[in-house]
């Protein structure tokens, strides 16, 4: 039984395979999810960690799972981008607001100085060839991946997007943090685009999917590491400075006196 | 006295190995040591004694006889047993050869032929093969025969022959072919196999390789 989607040098097939491991993963989060939001939700919040969830899986599961711990960097790197920039964001939005916390832990993870670190860390290790190659020979290694992948995208998102309650770093702040997490991708996806000839040996020596060749295929995963994610965390950054706009100009209008003629009316 | 004669022998002997080192040429000696090191930098697997280049006619795929030891000759000839249906290993290999070929200088690649020998001749037709190849690279040769002549190549080549597997009954016509999976590299100066190549073999491998022996066995 295989548990996890790893690479098998065996030929690639459309014909479903089970992969018991992703199920009892999503399985344990739901589980989680439900304990921890015994009263009724607020419909916006479960509807984001439905689709956080739901992305996830799909990603982790047959046949993108299996097509990216084996066969193609691009859909590797898509994976990636997805669980960091879209998944994750998505399932820290459905967290329900939490007790207050304002411990040691929780204000070193919300500095932007942590998230930077330990999401590009992340990054760095989990692409570098070799440590790559050898972890997605295996089950358990594919699985660390991921885990660490998902690791590092709460890091990252952690200052911007914690639950209400736990310290996060301003809207401001916010806006250039994620400014500065569209940096660290760049080296990887520039190794990728500009290499010679393929950096990782998985997806070389693969048996071909689609006759797609193994140099365009790590350049696409290039062009999807930086072309794919930028534009996502432009997105967010949009987002969290409107809305500081808006909290910023609610603000001064109920500071502002009311005019007179406001008061007659 | 046995003893001091041995020891005297022994001593005689070491002096003129001292004299002869003494009076290497050190153009010589500087050659013989970058050879050395280019021989360590070579990624293949090298084989001890090398293997000559076997005596082949074979048809290509115009239908043409095609002797390997003359059409290759002063070439680094790479040779590989497959078939065209292989779903992993022959189109890796041939695709990384193509590769790295068309991204090495002019002046090397011109030096290399990669000779492809199906191993499934019922189904590598002429036609078959040739497209196959030239969707790689349109100079890559494929040979064919019967599977007489195929079995004997291999054997001349001193590979495992190729075992077709029992067919899928669900899928009538269809089958793989276990076959051997090294690249025999021959060098240009000697068409001897003193290297080759298993799978697993990476573009920067035969990027690294092929500039060594296009100039021949360093020695």
């Amino acid at each position: 039984m295989t548990w996890w989607c790893s690479a098998t040098a065996l030929e690639w097939t459309w014909a479903w395979r089970p992969y018991p491991g992703v199920w009892l993963f999503i399985a344990a989060l739901v589980v989680w999810y439900a304990r921890k939001n015994r009263l009724p939700s607020h419909v916006s919040r479960l509807t984001a960690f439905g689709a956080g969830l739901v992305l996830l899986w799909s990603l982790l599961d047959w046949p993108l799972g299996a097509l990216g711990a084996g066969y193609l960097l691009s859909i590797h790197t898509t994976q990636y981008v997805l669980i960091t920039c879209v998944a994750i964001p998505l399932l820290l939005v459905g967290i329900p607001p939490a007790r207050r916390s304002r411990g040691r832990f929780s204000r070193f993870m919300a500095g932007p100085a942590a998230g930077l670190l330990g999401y590009t860390g992340i990054m760095a290790v989990t692409h570098i060839p070799s440590v790559s190659d050898t972890l997605m020979a295996t089950q358990v290694g594919s699985l660390v991946v991921d885990l660490a992948w998902i690791a590092g995208a709460l890091v990252l998102w952690w200052p911007v997007l914690a639950p209400e309650g736990v310290v996060r770093i301003s809207p401001p702040l916010r806006v250039g943090y994620l400014f500065l997490a569209t940096i660290p991708p760049t080296i990887p996806a520039a190794f990728m685009v500009f290499a010679d000839y393929p950096l990782y040996a998985t997806y070389e020596l693969a048996p071909r999917v689609a006759g797609i060749a193994a140099g365009s295929d790590q350049q696409s995963a290039g062009l999807i590491m930086k072309a794919g994610a930028d534009p996502l965390l432009w997105i967010a950054m949009a987002i969290v400075f409107f809305r500081w706009q808006r909290a910023e100009d609610a603000a001064e209008r109920q500071a502002r006196p009311l005019s007179p003629q406001e008061i007659v009316s | 006295m046995k003893l001091a004669i041995f020891v005297g022998l022994v001593a005689l002997t070491a002096c003129r190995e001292g004299e002869a080192t003494k009076g290497a040429d050190p153009a010589q000696s500087a050659s013989s040591a970058s050879s050395a090191l280019a021989r360590s930098q070579l990624r293949g697997v090298t084989q001890e004694p090398p293997q000559p280049k076997p005596s082949l006619v074979l048809t290509t795929t115009e239908g043409k006889p095609f002797d390997l030891r003359k059409e290759t000759k002063g070439m680094l000839t790479l040779v590989f047993f497959g078939y065209t249906n292989c779903p992993d290993v022959c189109p890796v290999h041939t695709a990384n050869i193509s590769k790295v070929l068309k991204s090495l200088p002019i002046e090397v690649s011109s030096k290399v032929r990669y000779i492809f020998i199906t191993t499934d001749p019922e189904r590598d037709t002429p036609e078959v093969l040739g497209k196959w190849l030239a969707s790689f690279d349109a100079g890559f040769i494929g040979l064919t025969g019967t599977k007489e002549e195929i079995l004997a190549a291999q054997q001349i080549a001193q590979v495992m022959p190729a075992v077709r597997e029992v067919p899928d009954s669900a899928k009538p016509g269809q089958y793989f072919v276990g076959h051997a999976g090294q690249v025999i590299a021959f060098t240009p100066d000697d068409d001897l196999a003193h290297i080759v190549y298993p799978f697993g073999v990476r573009q920067m491998d035969w990027a690294n390789d092929i500039p060594i022996l296009v100039n021949g066995w360093p020695r």
